[in-house]
């Protein structure tokens, strides 16, 4: 069964079929937080939240919706609810657990990169973290900041260069 | 001019052009070379961000989920389904079936009652009696064995009625005990939790109520907030949960909690809610949808 399969008979009252979308996006979702920075328990809050605004919300599913695309979008509303409610900035947020699983494996060149990554403005970390982490198209990206696929490209673009200039100005200072 | 070369630069970062497009920037690299190699090296960063390993999911947790998700098909048992009238619900045929059920009982009256009452009822001269008397009997009948027996089956067991009652009483008040000390846990989802558990009670607690009402005001977490919208929707026929409502209904700023509180007085016709709607209505800080809402209501509220 598909995701949009599955999403549209919880779209018609058939709630069972929810469990199947929690178990397919649990992981991937909780990592969507955990790399943006989010704490480990307030990540698991914030996955939870997701589905049950997936249930709550049903009805604004729409046949020919990407599911992945739609869910995601949900995630990122509750991402930024959670910066809004807690008075931060995406940059505010530190990335430890990514730090912690790699030191043992990851070089420094990978750990520069991340501290620049860290450092980008909201808009342009955004982009890079959905395209490079969760493997979106640009199209897919546009759909759930809401954008035309323009602005992502733009967007993109002007995020790489950005996360040269950064990435250079730590090299020189390590 | 510059944003479709960033467009193209973007598509070629991620090889999506036509063989055209990419001569293009290969041109336009040619020329600058400098570009290039800001390209080039902004590309290898780009590449070379890799993804960290994936956590496992704290199993631990998902009951959250799975609670939220019975919780969750209980009401959708509970709501009444779409409202389709059909062909047998239509008023005309309601007054058909009415006049085909009286001529069936009155026909089946004939038959059945003994010759003796049958002939002294007709001397009376009263048809409509006759009628009367007749469909009456077979159904006052029926109900009064029913209603016997049931009261007899109950007086049989008066310790194991005691039993039960005491035993509902326990656990209405363990579960009321249950969603207070839940609604104040740090976590939204369990906080939410709580506000389902409500959906078990069929008359809560005052305390609890406040409880839903003051979550509903105060819970810094939107979604709790929804929840519990909805949770006390179910209770708007008391008096002190609408007027609680009425007063909320100004301190909301999300429009799906205006819309929730809305939508709860208009279904139970609070009047009292129409100075708050109108307020909304004028507010220009108001999102357009919720002022339209706020404008139905009320009319429909000044009926």
């Amino acid at each position: 069964m598909t995701d949009e399969t599955a999403m549209l008979c919880v779209f018609n009252g058939e709630l069972d079929k929810a469990a199947i979308l929690y178990e397919r996006y649990k992981r991937p979702l909780l990592n969507f937080f955990l790399r943006f920075g989010v704490e480990w328990e307030t990540s698991h809050d914030l996955t939870q939240q997701t589905f049950y605004r997936m249930i709550h919300y049903r009805h604004s599913y729409r046949d020919g919706y990407e599911f992945r695309t739609w869910i995601y979008r949900i995630a990122r509303n509750l991402f930024h609810d959670h910066l809004k409610d807690n008075h931060l900035k995406m940059s505010e947020l530190n990335d430890s657990h990514d730090f912690e699983e790699e030191e043992t494996f990851d070089d420094q060149n990978h750990q520069l990169i991340r501290i620049a990554l860290q450092k980008l403005p909201d808009e342009y970390r955004e982009v890079l973290h959905l395209s490079r982490f969760e493997d979106m198209k640009y199209e897919q990206i546009a759909e759930m900041l809401n954008v035309s696929v323009s602005v992502v490209k733009v967007r993109v673009h002007r995020a790489i260069k950005k996360l040269r200039e950064v990435y250079l100005s730590l090299d020189v200072d390590v | 001019m510059k944003n479709k070369k960033e467009e193209l630069l973007a598509d070629f970062l991620e090889n999506n052009l036509s063989a055209i497009k990419k001569q293009e920037i290969e041109d336009f690299f040619a020329k600058n070379e400098g570009s290039k190699t800001e390209f080039e090296e902004s590309k290898e960063i780009f590449f070379a961000i890799n993804k960290s390993i994936e956590k496992d999911f704290d199993s631990s947790k998902d009951r959250f989920f799975y609670d939220f998700l019975s919780a969750e098909k209980e009401k959708l048992s509970e709501k009444p389904p779409t409202k389709v009238i059909r062909f047998y619900e239509r008023t005309y045929f309601k007054y058909a079936a009415s006049v085909a059920g009286l001529a069936l009982a009155f026909w089946f009256g004939r038959k059945t009652v003994d010759n003796q009452t049958n002939t002294n009822l007709m001397s009376d001269n009263g048809s409509s009696k006759v009628i009367e008397k007749l469909v009456e009997v077979p159904v006052v009948r029926v109900d009064t064995i029913y209603v016997a027996n049931k009261q007899l089956a109950l007086a049989k067991q008066p310790n194991v009625m005691n039993e039960i009652g005491t035993l509902k009483k326990e656990i209405q008040e363990t579960k009321d005990l249950l969603i207070l000390s839940m609604l104040k846990k740090e976590s939204p989802s369990e906080r939410i939790q709580a506000v389902n558990y409500s959906y078990d009670l069929q008359q809560p607690d005052e305390q609890v109520l406040k409880a839903l009402i003051y979550t509903l005001d105060y819970d810094r977490n939107v979604n709790v907030r929804i929840a519990a919208a909805d949770a006390i929707g179910r209770f708007g026929n008391n008096t002190n949960v609408r007027d609680a409502l009425v007063k909320s209904l100004l301190k909301q700023q999300e429009p799906t909690l205006q819309i929730s509180i809305i939508d709860i007085l208009t279904k139970y016709n609070e009047r009292k809610a129409l100075p708050a709607l109108r307020l909304l209505a004028e507010d220009n800080s108001t999102s357009e949808f919720v002022r339209q809402k706020a404008e139905e209501s009320t009319k429909l509220l000044s009926l």
